[in-house]
Order: structure tokens, then sequence, then C-alpha cells
């Protein structure tokens, strides 16, 4: 029940390896924020410094206000779930979720006889932990396993418990480590869903790491996209999807990943086109109004457009693009069709089946041609050399400068 | 508005069929499966009478490598053992006290043990005792040492760690025996050698007993470190994670180092002899039956050597045998590890 | 000219990227300074220009180390425009492109090697082998010179830190220069201030007191053994002992030891009181001695532990090897005992000594270290592969009572070996059972003579180590053998591999790759191992032509071990000699596990089971 505050979080190990850089972040009370990317981009090495268990190299971390650089994880009152949820071999699940319990010093206010304050630290009673352990079991419905010990629990059980351990601890803070990647596909669906319903019974700060975009963008309020040590966006699922600000994040989120091709981006007058294997095709709607906002110029680009947005279209269309397909992925509710464009660019094509009737799912076979097209509304636009969203607000400043002094340097 | 309509109307797509391509398709499948399928009978007919003989074979080859084998190990079994029974069969031999040149005992007898106990030379409840003690306090302290050593540098990643590390690899190069002189003058100016000699040697024992490390570190590295962590979390101290969390899930690896430090001083003679400094009372088993086999004693003393063999040999295997599975555990992980 | 300065300037290596496919990263030298950064690959061009020129110079957001990145290109700016620039730019590009044909080739040159036959293989990997050796030299001493540099550098940067902290510092800080732990008093850290203070009496006490007389000998390892002193009283003359080479020699070292460690204190005492006031001046607050005492069980605890095993080990083994080692450079022995005739630096005589080729103890040398090397060789290898035979003996499927097997050879560990070897050694001596037996049923006539044959003996050994080692051979090669996956045995046996070939190619790779390192430690405790060859044949039979070898009878079976001990314990109590075979037996063995470590594929970083 605090906020976390990260200004300008940078770790380095080592000599010069730069594992996170740069962070900034502002997360609200009782905020479920997610934080991911691929492996090594730096996104469990700021949950660990989150946690004090990495130093941080620079740039301070605060805990509903309070700068907890120099302070023990102890003393954070922090709670974490691990990966591999680390529960002790050695102890049964009551055991190790009252583990934490038994070392925990309450503070109590005890007025003297002179009539001063005097604060005693003290343990909390046996009855207080049987409470709350059996409370949390209770909610994880793990009550039957709590004289278990862990290698006698299946998967999913062990990580309740490991959820348990760190529910107990009534902490300001909740910070989940990949705590599904250890699970089969199935239950880590399940899990899923279970961890969204008991955020709503824990109602605490959630930050929670992953590499899985499903799981960030089911699970989290806004969501952290990270990449070698550095933020590519903050924003909420939707935005994030809709918005992405540049190509690395267009590429990471949306399952199959966004086609990107080379296009050319040109102007007449207030209305915009796009080139792409020779068609031309209007960019209209709001991407167009945005475009002409921006002002921007005629330039190569990288055209981006999600596979669920490509459809297909008849021969005669104008702005149909002829496609062989290569490979078709049958997924029972959709079709992945696995297409090369005219100049051999690979693309992805994602095909609802109820669109389609018999005969013609029938004739959508390796070598066959189809014509895909695509409306302007759902077209990505990123700098050719940055990689920048054109029309991402954030970066749109940057992305002016950088190409201008790459190019006065390029002739220089 | 036409353009509109066109994706409204996107389900009414065409497709062609490129002919070329699709010849291809079509035909490839065809050749291959054709190709697959002879290739299949082809096997089929070559190959089905063979394993049905092959099945035969193998049941009467395997009889017979087993029925070898199990020959090699019984061959083995009494290879292994016969030093055993002889050294037993020597212990009960009353006609003679040196060497002999049979096995079975012409005249059997608890002689020998009467003497381990009585003789004016052999001080054998002395020597037992010594080495019990020397054993019992080794073995604790050494696994506290061991164990202390092992976890800081399993655990921490403190400056120093890597020099410390290598420090203990070169000297631990060196030929133990080299510093025998110094470690007797050095024992000898506090008073630690000839009767006392079994307190030096506990010394000496518990004194280098870090570089023992190898082992237990293996096996703490086996521990992961999220365990740490999360205890961390849960806010223990170092100390209570130490004690807490690591020390119970390594009681394999502790009674592994309890056995060796118990083990240690019951085959020790070089040391102990050396320290004893021909003083008798000083001893441990080891130097104590071993200086009964020197030139002069040999011919008195053989049967009486072999009768305290047995004894000492009798606690030890059984102890031995009652932890083997963590000698076991310990071995393997010690020649896996390096 | 010009080209010549650049080439060390700028070194760009390129390889794949770890995390995916469409990432490069990019190693920079840059005036001896290496950068890493890392481009994308997708969506650019592939050309080597290009890259360098968005990536490199110009580093994008999603550049891996921006700050590297910068550097490079701040590197680069700073570069006079135009020609200068450019010329950085081509040297780039060349390396680049020089990376890329290197590549090439090694590409070029693998799929050589898959051509290649069976033994030519065996012999393309020898010439590699065999060419790569100059360069492990070269770089064995670049790390020594590397070492020497770095040790300077750190004085340096020491003596520069000294002098900074005691302009910049404070007061107290100035005055802990002298005395040490004042700085920690008035920042209030009792604790602290009062354990240097007490270092610093103990240092300044003990000097004064023996320190510095056992210093000013050491030098000379003591000048007038004995005197003859006149007793007035008792009217008798009494010959009064004045100096001891060896407690000369001793507490110098441990002096040497002490001076180092005072020095250490002093250093770290100063480095307190610089971080205590910087604390202080970025208005924080100093550890206090309560917490102190807390951090010795928590983020300290590692030291608490390590203090009491490492004091151990530094008085009770490196002290004591450290006097051997220099006693190899004395003539301590017998007739210099430091007691009553002093002993003293000799210089590399003793050495000399035995390594000069032709005179007696060199001969025997040879022949000894011959000796302990095959020794070790076969007591290994014979011991590794009966071994692992007999576990796949008990192992083997459909062999039954395998615990029963199992527990009979490992019994055999538990009774102790000077038991069990000394009752081998008398089963097989002249007037022992075998013998006895062998002449009874008429086999031989005379008795064999096992332990006074040389030869024999040395055959005996051997087999008998055989006895001793096999069972814990059996025990550590069934865990590993029960642990290579039983999928690897069944794909060959869809190959069509025969049992045999199943060892050769499955069983016996996997099992040296998994106990490389322990191969080496058991070659190396073989050089070592004294108990099977001293209870055994005592070393002998005695080599009547290399005669008195240092006090000590040698003989065929003889290793370097027995001989040290011989030596140590023997009449002469030739302790400088002794000293020089230890030495000598470290240098093997240290030699050994260098070129094995290099070598060995199993070589794997202690981390990497994390």
């Amino acid at each position: 029940m605090a906020t976390v505050k990260l200004t300008n979080v940078k770790k380095i190990y080592g000599k010069n390896v730069v594992a996170v850089n740069d962070f900034n972040l502002e997360i609200a009370d009782k905020e479920f924020v997610v934080f991911v990317g691929p492996s090594g981009c730096g996104k469990s090495t700021t949950l660990r410094m989150i946690a004090g268990l990495e130093d941080i190299t620079e740039g301070t971390v605060e805990i509903g206000d309070k700068v907890v650089n120099d302070l023990q994880p102890k003393d954070r009152n922090i709670a974490m779930v691990f990966q591999n949820y680390a529960l002790y071999p050695h102890l049964t699940v009551y055991e190790n979720m009252a583990f934490a319990l038994r070392l925990l010093r309450v503070p109590q206010q005890i007025e003297q006889k002179d009539g001063s304050v005097k604060t005693v630290y003290s343990k909390l009673s046996q009855d207080e932990i049987y409470k709350r352990v059996t409370e949390a079991a209770e909610i994880l419905g793990i009550s039957d396993l709590l004289l278990r010990r862990p290698r006698e629990l299946s998967g999913g059980q062990r990580q309740r418990v490991a959820i348990g351990r760190a529910m107990v601890r009534d902490s300001q803070v909740f910070l989940m480590d990949e705590p599904l990647s250890n699970l089969d596909a199935k239950l880590r669906n399940q899990m899923r869903a279970e961890i969204i319903l008991l955020r709503k019974k824990i109602d605490t700060t959630f930050i929670y790491v992953t590499h899985d975009q499903t799981e960030a963008m089911t699970l989290g309020d806004r969501i952290v996209i990270m990449k070698d040590g550095y933020i590519q966006q903050v924003g909420t699922p939707a935005e994030v999807f809709d918005m992405p600000s540049n190509l690395f994040v267009a590429e990471f989120i949306g399952a199959p990943k966004m086609n990107i091709v080379e296009a050319e981006l040109t102007r007449e007058g207030e209305n915009y086109f796009v080139t792409v294997f020779g068609v031309k095709l209007p960019v209209d709607g709001e991407k167009g109004e945005a475009l002409c906002n921006k002002q921007a110029e005629e330039q190569k680009i990288l055209l981006g457009v999600r596979p669920e947005h490509m459809t297909l279209t008849n021969r005669s269309n104008p702005c149909a693009i002829p496609c062989t397909i290569q490979v078709i992925e049958m997924m029972g509710s959709e079709l992945h069709l696995h297409v090369l464009a005219p100049d051999g660019t690979p693309l992805i094509v994602r095909v609802p089946t109820v669109q389609l009737t018999t005969q013609q799912v029938a004739g959508l076979v390796a070598g066959a041609r189809i014509y895909v097209t695509f409306r302007g509304k759902v077209m990505h636009f990123f700098h050719k050399e940055t990689q920048f969203n054109l029309l991402s607000e954030q970066t749109s400043q940057s992305v002016k400068s950088e190409s201008d002094s790459h190019s006065q340097w390029y002739h220089n | 508005m036409t353009e509109k309509l066109q994706y409204e109307q996107a389900v009414e797509f065409d497709v062609d069929l490129d002919a070329e391509a699709l010849s291809i398709e079509i035909d490839a499948p065809e050749s291959a499966a054709v190709a697959e399928k002879i290739e299949y009978r082809k096997r089929i007919a070559s190959d089905q009478p063979v394993p049905a003989k092959k099945h035969m074979g193998q049941t009467a080859k395997n009889r017979i490598a087993n029925t070898v084998i199990y020959i090699v190990l019984s061959a083995i079994c009494v290879v292994w053992l016969l030093p055993f029974f002889g050294i037993v069969f020597e212990s009960f031999r009353c006609e003679s006290t040196g060497l002999a040149g049979y096995i079975f005992p012409k005249k059997w007898g608890f002689d020998n043990y009467v003497r381990l106990f009585t003789d004016e030379n052999s001080n054998f409840l002395k020597w037992f005792g010594n080495t019990l003690m020397m054993g019992l306090i080794t073995s604790v302290v050494q696994t506290v040492f061991v164990m202390a050593v092992s976890y800081a540098l399993s655990r921490n990643r403190f400056k120093g760690r890597k020099l410390l590390m290598n420090l203990m690899l070169v000297f631990g190069m060196f030929p133990g025996f080299l510093t025998l002189i110094l470690l007797y003058t050095w024992m000898s100016d506090w008073g630690l050698t000839m009767e006392n000699a079994p307190w030096g040697l506990i010394v000496i024992y518990i004194a280098g007993s870090g570089m023992g490390y190898y082992i237990a570190k293996g096996f703490f590295d086996t521990i992961s470190h999220s365990l740490d962590e999360a205890a961390r979390v849960d806010g223990a101290t170092q100390i209570q994670i130490f004690f807490k969390i690591i020390l119970p899930l390594s009681k394999p690896i502790i009674i592994y180092t309890i056995l060796m430090g118990f083990m240690a001083p019951w085959g020790d003679f070089v040391m102990a002899t050396f320290m004893a400094n021909n003083t008798n009372a000083g001893y441990n088993v080891a130097a104590g039956l071993q200086w009964l086999l020197t030139d002069s004693m040999i011919n008195e003393y053989y049967t009486t050597f072999c009768a305290g063999g047995v004894l000492v040999a009798i606690p030890i295997t059984v102890l031995f045998m009652l932890l083997q599975k963590y000698y076991v555990a310990g071995v393997t992980g010690g020649a896996v590890k390096g | 000219m010009e080209k010549k300065q650049t080439s060390p300037l700028v070194k760009v290596v390129l390889r794949d990227g770890s995390e995916s496919v469409n990432e490069q990263v990019l190693l920079f030298e840059i005036e001896g300074n290496s950068y890493c950064a890392s481009a994308p690959r997708t969506h650019t061009d592939n050309n080597a220009r290009e890259i360098i020129l968005c990536h490199r110079v110009k580093p994008s957001a999603d550049d891996a180390e921006t700050e590297v990145g910068k550097q490079v290109v701040s590197y680069w700016e700073q570069l006079p425009r135009g020609e200068e620039q450019d010329r950085v730019f081509d040297e780039f590009c060349r390396l680049y492109e020089l990376r890329q044909q290197e590549k090439q080739r090694r590409e070029m040159q693998a799929a050589e090697y898959l051509k290649l036959g069976k033994w030519q293989r065996f012999v393309y990997r020898l010439k590699q082998f065999f060419r790569a050796v100059p360069a492990w030299f070269a770089s064995f001493f670049k790390k020594i010179g590397k070492f020497f540099k770095n040790v300077g550098l750190k004085i340096a940067d020491n003596a520069v830190d000294l002098f900074n902290t005691f302009k910049n510092g404070s007061w107290s800080t100035r005055v802990s220069f002298l005395v040490m732990g004042f700085g920690n008093f008035v920042h209030g850290q009792w604790l602290r201030g009062a354990l240097f203070l007490l270092m610093q009496g103990a240092f300044i006490v003990y000097m004064v007191l023996s320190g510095a007389h056992w210093l000013s000998l050491f030098g000379s390892l003591g000048e007038v053994a004995t005197k003859e002193v006149y007793d007035s009283v008792l009217d008798i003359t009494t010959t009064e002992h004045i100096d001891n080479s060896f407690k000369i020699l001793l507490y110098g070292i441990i002096t040497i030891f002490f001076i180092f460690a005072f020095a250490y204190t002093w250093r770290l005492n100063v480095k307190q009181c610089r971080i205590c006031d910087e604390i202080t001046r970025s208005g924080k607050k100093v550890k206090s001695a309560k917490e102190d005492l807390k951090s010795v069980i928590d983020d300290q605890f590692h030291k608490t532990l390590l203090s009491l095993p490492v004091f151990g080990i530094v008085m009770f083994t490196i002290l004591p090897i450290i006097f051997m080692i220099l006693v190899a450079f004395t003539n301590y022995d017998y007739q210099h005992d430091g007691y009553n005739n002093l002993f003293t630096w000799v210089g590399l005589q003793n050495f000399n000594t035995m390594l000069s080729f032709g005179s007696g103890l060199s001969v025997a040398f040879g022949e000894i270290l011959a000796w302990t090397l095959i020794w070790a060789f076969f007591a290994t290898f014979s011991n590794y592969f009966l071994g692992m035979f007999v576990a796949m003996m008990i192992n083997k499927k459909g062999i039954k009572i395998k615990k029963f097997w199992r527990t009979i050879l490992v019994m055999t560990i538990a009774i102790p070996q000077f038991i069990s070897l000394l009752y081998v050694s008398n089963l097989f001596a002249d007037n022992g059972i075998v013998n006895a037996y062998l002449i009874k049923w008429g086999i031989v006539s005379s008795p064999i003579h096992f332990w006074t044959d040389g030869t024999l003996a040395k055959i005996m050994v051997l087999v008998i180590n055989i006895w001793v080692g096999i069972p814990y051979l059996m025990l550590i090669t069934t865990g590993i053998l029960m642990n290579i996956p039983e999928d690897l045995y069944e794909s060959s046996r869809i190959d069509g591999a025969n049992g045999f070939q199943q060892f050769a190619k499955i069983t016996l790779p996997y099992m040296l790759f998994v106990t490389g390192p322990y191969l080496l430690n058991s070659f190396i405790s073989n050089i070592n191992n004294f108990n099977v060859i001293y209870l055994l044949s005592g070393g002998g039979p005695a080599r009547a032509d290399w005669g008195d070898m240092g006090g000590y009878i040698a003989g065929d079976t003889t290793i370097l071990i027995t001989w040290l001990f011989g030596i140590t314990t023997g009449a002469e109590a030739n302790y400088k000699m002794a000293s020089v075979i230890g030495i000598l037996i470290f240098i093997v063995v240290s030699v050994l596990s260098l070129i094995v470590f290099t070598v060995m594929p199993s070589n794997r970083r202690e981390d990497d089971y994390s």
C-alpha cells in the first residue's frame, strides 16, 4: 500500500556492463505494473533493485516516499515471489509461510510509569502467526496442504505456497519475478486468472516481471517494456498495442508479430499515401490526421501492419497486394497464412475462419496466390533509421534531431 | 465509397491457383511418397527375418554374459575379502606369533587379544583412547571449520575471495610432509608432542581443515541462491540464513564431513609416529600397531598386530557401513565437481 | 606513417549477438580501452558502412550500451573533421572487412574439417594443439606482466589516494595517519577505533621487544651459535646458546607477515577515516559501533566464518610452507641444526646438487621422478578403467543383488589402509603366506622375491594399488554411469551400435568429460600417494648404485614423496634437500595442473553450476 518511485536508476555490473540504464518510473498506490521484455533486458535486475537484492549503482528508489537505497530487503516492507518459488525444502508449508512472521519484530508503544512512551519490539504470538497463515492459506485454497513439505506438492500448489508466503506479511509492495514461467501452459493460464482474482483480495501495489507479452497484456494496469536496460515504452495495454513507440515495441507486443515492410510516405496536400510493393495505399482516418498534424515529411519509412489487420481481397481492388502462400497454420478459429510479398518479404496474415467459405478454405494451399490489403487506420509508421514511431508523442522530437544530425554527418 | 465497399466485401476474394507452383506441389509429394513406400517395402523385405534371429541370439548371449559377470564378480569378492579373513584368522592364531606360511591357524584362541591389552609393549587401550579422542574432537571442530569456509566461499562474492581460493589451491600443491619438521618443533615448544602428541595432532588437523572446503562448497553451490534471497526478503540475517536454511539442507554433507574427520586419525600413522617421537603413550592406533611390525618386533607381535587391526576395523567398518550413503554422496559429488 | 599510428587505435571485433540473431555485438578497442555495443541488423543494409555509421558512431535509443556508444562517438567527434574522421572511419570499415573475411575463412575451415576422416581429424587437432602452445606461453607471460603492472598501478593509486586523503581530510583523519583509529573515535566508532589502536600498540610493542631483533638477524640467520660463559659463583664454564637459526628464520617470517598485516591495517584505517569524512560531509550518519557489532552476524558474517579457519591455514599451512621453501636455500641439516651449529643462506646450491647432471643425487632424482610419473599414470588409469569396468558389470541390466556386490567393495574402504596394506605386504613377503603356498604346491622351488626384485616390486605396488583403488572408482563411476541419459543408448542401438561401440562412443566420452577434473586430482594425489608405496614396499628394494641419498636409502619403488619423507626422518635429517624435493614436487604438480586446465574441455567455471 504504497507508491514506488524510481529516479534515474542505473545498474552497472563489474566495470562497464550496463544492465539497467536511466530508469524513471512512478508507480501509483495499488497499481499493477508489469515489466516485460526479452531475457537480459534488465527487468529482473530492476525488480531486484527494488527488493534490495541488488545494489543500486546510481539513482534512487523510493517506496512510500522513503528512499530505500541503503535499506536491507527486510526493512523495505516488501514481499517477493521468486521464479523457482524458493520454498524452503526442509520446512512444511505452514513453516514456510510462518518463517517471515517468526522473524518479524513488531514495534509496540508502551507507556512507562513516568509517562514517557517507549517503543518495544516484540515477536508475534503463535496465535497471531497461526491466524495469519491460515487466513492466507484459506484464500489460496491450500489449507489442507499445510503439513506437507514442498517436494510433496505439485507445481501449481508450490506456486500458491510461494504466493502465500509473500501474502502473510501484509507488505507495502508485492514483487513477482516471472512467477508463472516454471508452470506448463495450461496451468499458467489458470494461475494467470487466479492472480487477477487474487489481486482484488490483496489490494496492494504489484510489480510483476515477465517475458511473456500475453501475461503482461492481461495482468497489467500499465506495462513497462524494456530492452537492453532501457525503457522502451510505458503505457496501458491498449496504448502499447495501438501506439507502439518504436519498432521494437511494435514487434514485441502482439502475436503473431507485426509485419514490417519498407515503404515510401508521400504527401498530396492534406492527404498522405504509402507506397508499398508498388501499390499506393491511402492513409485515412486518425492516422492520416495525425500525420497531417505532425507535418510529416515525405520520406522512406518502415511500415508496420499487424497480421490481424490484414484482410484478403480480390484482384480488382486497386489496393490489393498480390502474395504467394508459403505455409498455412490452421489454428481452428483462425488461419495464419505465411505469405511472400511480390519482392519476397515474408508476411503473416491472420484470417478468421468464420469469414471464409469451405471452398475458399480449400483453395488456400501453399503456392496459391492471394490478394492482401489493409486500411490506413491500422498502419504504423516508423522512421527508417531511428525506428521510432513517427506519430509517437514521446519520441517525435528526438527522431527529428536524430535524423537531422545523421544526414548532416552522413554527407560530411 | 467504392473503397469502403471493397473492404466490406473482402470476404469475396480471389485465389489464383498458380499453375506451375501447384503442379510441382502435386508432383513432389506423389513421387516422394512413392519413393518412401518403395524404401519401406525394401526395408521390411530385408529386415524381417533378421530381428527374429537377433532376438533369439541376444537372450542366449545375454545369459552367457551374465554368467561370466557373476563369476567375475564372485572372484572379485573373494580377492577383496581374502585379506580381511586372513587378518581375522591370524588374530586367532595361538601357536606362533610371527609370520606363518598358512592361512588357517593350527590352534585357535584369544591369546592375541589378551596380549594386546596386557603386554608391556602393547599399550593398545591407551592408543585406542587417544585415537577415539582425536577422532571425536577433530570431527566436530573440523566440520565447523569446513562448513564455515565453504559457506563463506560459496555464498559471498567478497573482495579477496578469488585470492584466498587461489592461495589455498597453490599451497595445497605442496606435499604436506614438507612441514613435518617445523610443525614438530612448534608443537614441541608448546609441549604438544611425545605423550601429548594427540593434542598436537588435533591442533594440526583442525588448523588445516579449512583447506578441505572443496566438496562442501560444491554442495552449497547446488543450493539455489533464491532460497537465501527469499530468506533475506523474509527478514533473516546472514547468520539466521546459515543456521535456519542452509545447514538444515546440508545434512548429507555435514555427516560426510564428520565421518571423514572421525576416520582420518585412525589411519594416520605418519604424523602420529612423527609427533609421538618414540613415546609409546602418545601413539594412536595406527602408529602403535605399525610400531609392532617394525623389524625388531614383527616376529613377536605379528599376530597381536592382526588382533589390534580387527579391533580397530570393526567399529570403523560398522560406522562406515551405517553412513555409507553419505560417504557415497560426498565422494561422487566431489569427483564430479572436480 | 599515419596509417601505422591508427591501426592500434581502433579495433572492431564483431560477433553475433547473444540475444537474437537480429543483433550484432561490436567490440571496439580504442587506445587500449575496450568498448562494446550492439547493432540491430534488421531492416538495415547489411553493408558494414551502414551499420557502423548508423549505430556505432550515431547511437540510437536501442543501442545496447548507449553510454559506451556515446563514448565512441565522442571520441570520434573529437577528431578533426574531414580527413581525420574519414581515416578513422575507413579503419573501422577495414577492420570490419578483415573480420568478415576471417569469419568466412573459419567457416570454410569448419567445412573442410567436417569432411576429414577419423585419423585426419586427429592429426588436424594435434596440429592445432601444438600450434596453440606458443600462444599459451605468450598469454601466460602476458598475464604475469599484467599482474605486475596491475600491482604497480595499485600501489601508485594507493599512494595518490593517501596523498589526497591527507590533503583533503579533516584534522582527525590527518591525526589518524599517526594514531590509528583516531578518526574512528572522533566519529563515534569506538569499536573500530579501539581495534585499530590495539593493532598499532601490539605492533609497536612486538617490534621493539623482539621483531626488530629477528629482522636484523634475518639476513645472516645468526652470527654466534654458542658462547663459553664462566660462572664465577659456581666456578664452572657453561655453554650458552646465543643465536638459533631456526628461530631466526621462523620469527623473521612471522615478523614480515606482521609488518604486511600492519601496513594493510594502517591503509584500512586511513581509508575508513576518509569514508567517514565523506559520509559526514554528505550529511549522513556513519555506522555506529552497535551496527558494527550487528554486521558481524549479518552482512559481514562471511568474515566471521572465515576468520578462524583462515588464521589456522595461514599459521599451520602457509607459514610452514614458506619456511620450508626458504630452507631450500640454506644448508639446514643435522650438521647445521641451527642450535649448536648455525645454518645460513647458500643460494641455489641445493638445487644445483639435485639437478646437476651426472652426480649421484641427480641420477637418482631423474630415475625417481620418472618412476613417480609412471607410477602416477598407471595407478590413475588402471584404477579408472578397471573401476569403471567393475561398475558397469554391477550396473548391467539383469545382474542381481547389485547392493551386495557394491557393499562388499565399499567395506574395504572402511578398513584403515595401514592394516590391510601391512597385511598384504606381509602376505607377499619372502616368508609370507603366498610364497609358502607356492612352494608347498610345488609351483616354485624358492620363494619369489616380490619385494626385493626391483621390477617385480614395481608391478606389485601397481597391482595392489588396483586392489586399493577399485572400490572408490566403482563408487564414483556408478553414480555418473547412472546419470547418462538412457535415450543416448537407445538411439545408438537404433543406429546399429554394438556394446563395445556404445562404450567407446557414448560411455567413455561422457565419463571423461564429467570426470576430467577428478582424473587430474587423482593423478596428483597418486604422485603424492605415500601410503601405498610406504606400507607395501617401503620404497625398496634399495638401490646400491645410488649409494647414500641424503641420509636415506632410496630404492626402485621410491617416489618423490617417500623420498622426501625418508630424508626428513632419516639419520642425516637432511632438511635442505627435503625442501628442494618438496619444491620440485610442487613444480611438477602445478605445471601438470596448468597444462591440463588449459587443454581440458570440461574446465567449467564455478558460477555455471548455480
